[in-house]
C-alpha cells in the first residue's frame, strides 16, 4: 500500500458530543480505556502499510497534537513521508465532508508521490484490512471505492446524522442520501479510496465552482459519470457521531467478542505510549465485567464499566454502567450509575449520581463534584 | 565529544543460573518483573532519573531478548542524546590480537576502557542489571565528592541472619571501608554491598590494568579489585542507601520481591512521578475482568482476560485465566493461558505457557513452569523443596507431563 496516502478528515459536527468536545476535536475524544478515536483510522492505515498520512484538524487541536506527536507509535516518524497535521480552511462551515479544508492543503497532496488517496473520517471505530479494499479498488479499476456496512444500526437519534448508499449491479453505487436511509440500502462508513487524479480534479472543481461538500454537492453528480464502487466491511463497526453513540459503543466493548475483534483481528490498534504500573486491585475490590487500564487503583465495586488510565475507585464506592476517563478519582462510598466522567474529575465522598442507561450524565473535565473531602 | 561528569556501566552479562528456567532463554536483566517491567528497567530508570545520560550495557549471556528490549533506549528516553551519550550495548569483541569472553565483572569493564575513554568522565558508576530498587545515584555522587573518595560502595542494611549471603562491608565510624568480606560465615556487620560503585575514573583505570595483569585474579570487582584497592590503601567509602533494595538472583528472592510489590503499595505507584520506573510499552488494549471473576490484592496488566479467581498475584499482559481457575501467590507471565478450573499456588508460570484444564500446580517451594510449556489437562506438578521427597513414580509422571 506504499502507493496510497491517507487523509483523516475532520468531523465538524461537534455539538453532538456536548461537553466532550468543549476542549478537544472529535478525533481526540478518548475511547476504549487507553485510546482516542483517531487511533482507529490511523492504525488501520498504518497496519496496511500506508506511510504518508495527513490529519485535518480544527483549532481545538492541543490534545490531538499531544497524542500524535511525530507519529512514532504508528511508525510515522520517518525521513520520507510520515505524519502531517493539516489545518482546516475554516471552522464555520458545518459540511459533511468539507473539500475546502482539503483544498487548503492542495500542495501536500500534489507533492505526495502516491497515486491513490484514502480518505477517512476520524470517528470510525473498526479494525479493517485496507489492503483488501485496495486490491478490490485496483481490480475494479475504480475511480472511487466507498466502504460501507450492510447491517450497521444507528441509535434512533443518530439516524439523521448518517449517510446512506444504494447499491446497483456489479457493486456500483447508485444513490446517496443524507439522514434518510434507503430501503435495502447500506450505511456509508465515511471511508473513501480515490484514484488521486480523480481526487485532485474534485478539489479543483471545488475551488472553481464552490461545490465544497463532497457528500451533498459532489458525490451525487459523479455517481453516473465516474466508476464508483462499494466495498462491504463485515466486522465490528462503531460510527461515533454523538455523545450517545460514544457511550453505547464503549459499553459494547465489554463483550469479549467485540474487544477481541476490534483490538486484535486485522492488526493491533496503536496509541500513545505511556508509562504506568499495572492496575492494582485491593483486598475488598469487587469487579465484574469491566475493562480497566494501567495505573488504576481499585478498592470499591465496579460493574459494566470502562476505566481509563489512573482511575481511582475508593473503598465502599459503587460504580456501574459508567465510563471514567483518565485520572478520575472516585472517593469512598460514592455511588455512580450511568455516568460519563471526563478527565481529571474528583467525585467527593458520599456523592450519588444515578441516571438511566439511555441517558447517561456527562461530567465535564477538571471538575470537583460534591463538597467536603 | 563533550566531556561527561559521570557515565554508567551496567553489568548485564550474567547467566543467573539460580533463576532456574527463568533465564533459560534470556539474560537475567531481561527477566520480566512486576507485571510489565523487566528487571533492567530499575537500573536504567535510576540512571535517567539521576541525570546520567550515558549508559554502557555489558552483555554476554543470551543477549538477544535483552538487546531487542534495550533497542536505542527509547523506553528510558535515552535515544535523545544522539552520538553524545545515550545507551550503547557492549558485547565481547575481537580485535587484531584476538579476543575473549568477559571473564569476570572487572574484566568486562577492562575490555571497554576505550569506550569510557571516549567520554573521558570524572567518575564511573558501575551497577548491575539484576536488582530491584529506586535509587538516586546523584546523591551518592555528591557524598563521594564530599568525602573526596576514590571509590564509594553503596551499602544497605540487611537482617543479621541473612548477612552471610551477601558481600559484607566493615567500616570505620566515618564510613571509610576497612574490610570487604564476600559471604562471611560470621559477619561483623550487617551492611551489604549493593553492587553499586562509583569510581574516580583514573583510579578505576589504574586498578583494572593491574587486575588484568594478575594471572591469578578472577577479574571480579568484589573478589579481586576491591580487596586489592583496600590493600593498597585507597580511599574507599561506604554510602548508606535507605530504601527498598532487593537482589533478585534466585527464584525465591524473585518471587519474594514480586510479592513485596503487591504488598508495598507505594513502590510501583502511579503517584511517584519524580521517580518513575520506565519500561517498553505494551501494545495491548486494557484488560478485561469477566462477570464471574474474583480479584483480591493483585496487579493486572493490559490485554489479559480474567474469568477466574486471582489472589495476591501478578498477572502480566495478555494472560488468559479461565473460569473457576484459582491463582494464589503466583506470577503469571505474558501470554500464558490458565485453563478452566486449574489451581495454581506459589508458582511462576513462564511466557506463553499453557496450563491444561483442572491442573494443579502447588508445592512447598516455588514451582517454575518454563516459557512455552504446555501442560495437559489434569496435570499435577509441585516443586518440593527437598527433591528426594519426590517419589520415583512422581518423577516419571512429571517427565511424561512435560512431554
Amino acid at each position: 500500500m506504499k502507493n496510497v496516502m491517507g487523509i483523516i478528515h475532520h468531523k465538524k459536527d461537534e455539538e453532538a458530543f456536548r461537553e466532550l468536545t468543549k476542549h478537544r476535536c472529535v478525533a481526540a475524544i478518548p475511547f476504549g480505556g487507553k485510546y482516542r478515536l483517531v487511533d482507529f483510522p490511523l492504525s488501520n492505515m498504518t497496519n496496511a502499510g500506508i506511510s504518508n498520512v495527513g490529519i485535518i484538524t480544527s483549532l481545538k487541536l492541543r490534545s490531538l497534537l499531544d497524542h500524535l506527536g511525530k507519529g512514532k507509535e504508528w511508525g510515522l516518524d520517518r525521513k520520507h513521508d510520515g505524519l502531517f497535521i493539516l489545518p482546516a480552511a475554516s471552522e464555520k462551515n458545518k459540511r459533511w465532508l468539507d473539500l475546502e479544508d482539503i483544498y487548503a492543503n492542495y500542495d501536500y497532496i500534489v507533492n505526495s508521490k502516491q497515486e491513490y488517496v484514502l480518505l477517512s473520517g476520524s470517528n470510525i471505530v473498526c479494525n479493517i484490512d485496507l489492503r483488501k479494499v485496495f486490491a478490490y479498488h485496483c481490480e475494479k479499476k475504480a475511480d472511487l471505492t466507498i466502504i460501507y456496512s450492510e447491517d450497521y444500526k444507528f441509535l434512533p437519534e443518530d439516524v439523521s446524522r448518517g449517510v446512506y448508499l444504494k447499491k446497483g449491479t456489479n457493486g456500483r453505487i447508485n444513490a446517496v442520501s443524507i439522514g434518510t436511509p434507503f430501503e435495502n440500502g447500506v450505511v456509508c462508513m465515511d471511508m473513501f479510496l480515490f484514484k488521486k487524479s480523480f481526487f485532485l480534479q474534485l478539489l479543483q472543481e471545488c475551488s472553481a465552482f464552490g461545490k465544497c461538500d463532497f457528500i451533498s454537492e459532489v458525490l451525487p453528480l459523479k455517481l453516473k459519470e465516474m466508476k464508483i464502487y462499494g466495498y462491504a466491511h463485515e466486522g465490528y463497526l462503531g460510527i461515533i457521531n454523538s455523545w450517545k453513540s460514544f457511550y453505547k459503543h464503549q459499553i459494547e466493548l465489554l463483550n469479549p467478542k467485540v474487544w477481541q475483534e476490534l483490538f486484535f483481528a486485522k492488526g493491533m490498534i496503536h496509541t500513545k505510549f505511556k508509562d504506568g504500573p499495572p492496575a492494582r486491585y485491593y483486598e475488598n475490590s469487587e469487579v465484574h465485567n469491566v475493562f480497566a487500564s494501567p495505573g488504576c487503583l481499585i478498592e470499591g465495586k465496579v460493574e459494566n464499566s470502562i476505566l481509563f488510565r489512573k482511575v481511582i475507585i475508593g473503598r465502599g464506592a459503587v460504580v456501574r454502567n459508567s465510563i471514567l476517563m483518565p485520572r478520575v478519582e472516585v472517593a469512598e462510598n460514592v455511588v455512580l450509575d450511568g455516568v460519563i466522567i471526563d478527565k481529571n474529575v474528583r467525585v467527593n465522598k458520599g456523592v450519588k449520581l444515578i441516571s438511566s442507561d439511555e441517558n447517561p450524565v456527562i461530567i465535564e473535565k477538571n471538575r470537583v463534584i460534591g463538597g467536603g473531602l | 565529544m563533550r566531556r561527561k561528569e559521570c557515565i554508567a556501566m551496567l553489568l548485564a552479562g550474567g547467566q543467573g543460573s539460580r533463576l532456574r528456567v527463568l533465564t533459560k532463554n534470556l539474560a537475567k536483566p531481561a527477566v520480566p518483573f512486576g507485571g510489565k517491567y523487566r528487571i533492567i528497567d530499575f537500573s536504567m530508570s535510576n540512571c535517567i532519573n539521576s541525570g546520567i545520560d550515558t549508559v554502557g550495557v555489558l552483555t554476554q549471556y543470551k543477549p538477544q531478548v535483552l538487546n531487542a528490549y534495550i533497542g536505542v533506549g527509547s523506553a528510558w528516553d535515552l535515544q535523545c542524546y544522539g552520538r553524545n551519550g545515550g545507551v550503547t550495548i557492549l558485547p565481547p569483541y575481537v580485535s587484531e590480537d584476538g579476543g575473549e569472553w568477559y571473564l569476570g565483572t572487572a574484566h568486562s569493564i577492562y575490555q571497554n576502557l576505550q569506550f569510557i575513554e571516549k567520554y573521558n568522565p570524572k567518575y564511573v558508576l558501575i551497577i548491575s542489571g539484576d536488582h530491584v530498587y529506586k535509587m538516586d545515584y546523584s546523591l551518592m555522587l555528591k557524598e563521594h565528592k564530599a568525602k573526596n573518595a576514590d571509590v564509594s560502595i553503596s551499602v544497605v542494611e540487611v537482617p543479621w541472619e541473612e548477612a552471610s549471603r551477601f558481600g559484607i562491608i566493615n567500616t570505620e565510624k566515618d564510613g571509610r571501608i576497612k574490610e570487604f568480606e564476600e559471604k562471611p560465615a560470621h559477619p561483623k556487620s550487617n551492611l551489604a554491598s549493593m553492587g553499586v560503585y562509583i569510581f574516580n575514573w583514573p583510579v578505576l583505570k589504574e586498578f583494572l590494568e593491574k587486575d588484568a595483569a594478575d594471572e591469578n585474579s578472577a577479574n571480579d570487582f568484589g573478589k579481586n579489585v576491591i580487596p586489592l584497592m583496600l590493600r593498597e590503601k585507597q580511599k574507599l567509602y561506604a554510602y548508606r542507601f535507605q530504601g527498598y533494595w532487593r537482589d533478585v538472583g534466585t527464584v525465591e528472592s524473585y518471587w519474594e520481591a514480586s510479592m513485596d510489590v503487591i504488598d508495598n503499595h507505594d513502590f510501583l505507584s502511579n503517584f511517584d512521578d519524580n521517580w518513575k520506573i520506565y519500561s517498553a510499552p505494551v501494545l495491548q488494549p486494557p484488560h478485561y475482568i469477566a462477570p464471574g471473576a474474583k480479584i483480591d490484592r493483585a496487579l493486572i496488566s493490559d490485554g489479559s482476560w480474567i474469568d477466574g479467581e486471582v489472589e495476591h498475584s501478578i498477572i502480566f499482559p495478555g494472560v488468559l485465566v479461565g473460569k473457576n481457575a484459582k491463582i494464589k501467590d503466583s506470577i503469571i507471565m505474558a501470554g500464558a493461558q490458565i485453563g478452566q478450573g486449574a489451581r495454581i499456588e506459589n508458582a511462576i508460570i513462564g511466557e506463553n505457557a499453557v496450563i491444561g484444564k483442572n491442573s494443579v500446580i502447588s508445592g512447598d517451594g516455588i514451582t517454575v513452569i518454563e516459557d512455552d510449556q504446555k501442560l495437559k489437562e489434569n496435570s499435577r506438578i509441585g516443586m518440593m523443596l527437598n527433591l528426594k521427597k519426590v517419589e520415583k513414580k512422581k518423577a516419571e509422571e512429571f517427565k511424561e507431563l512435560l512431554g
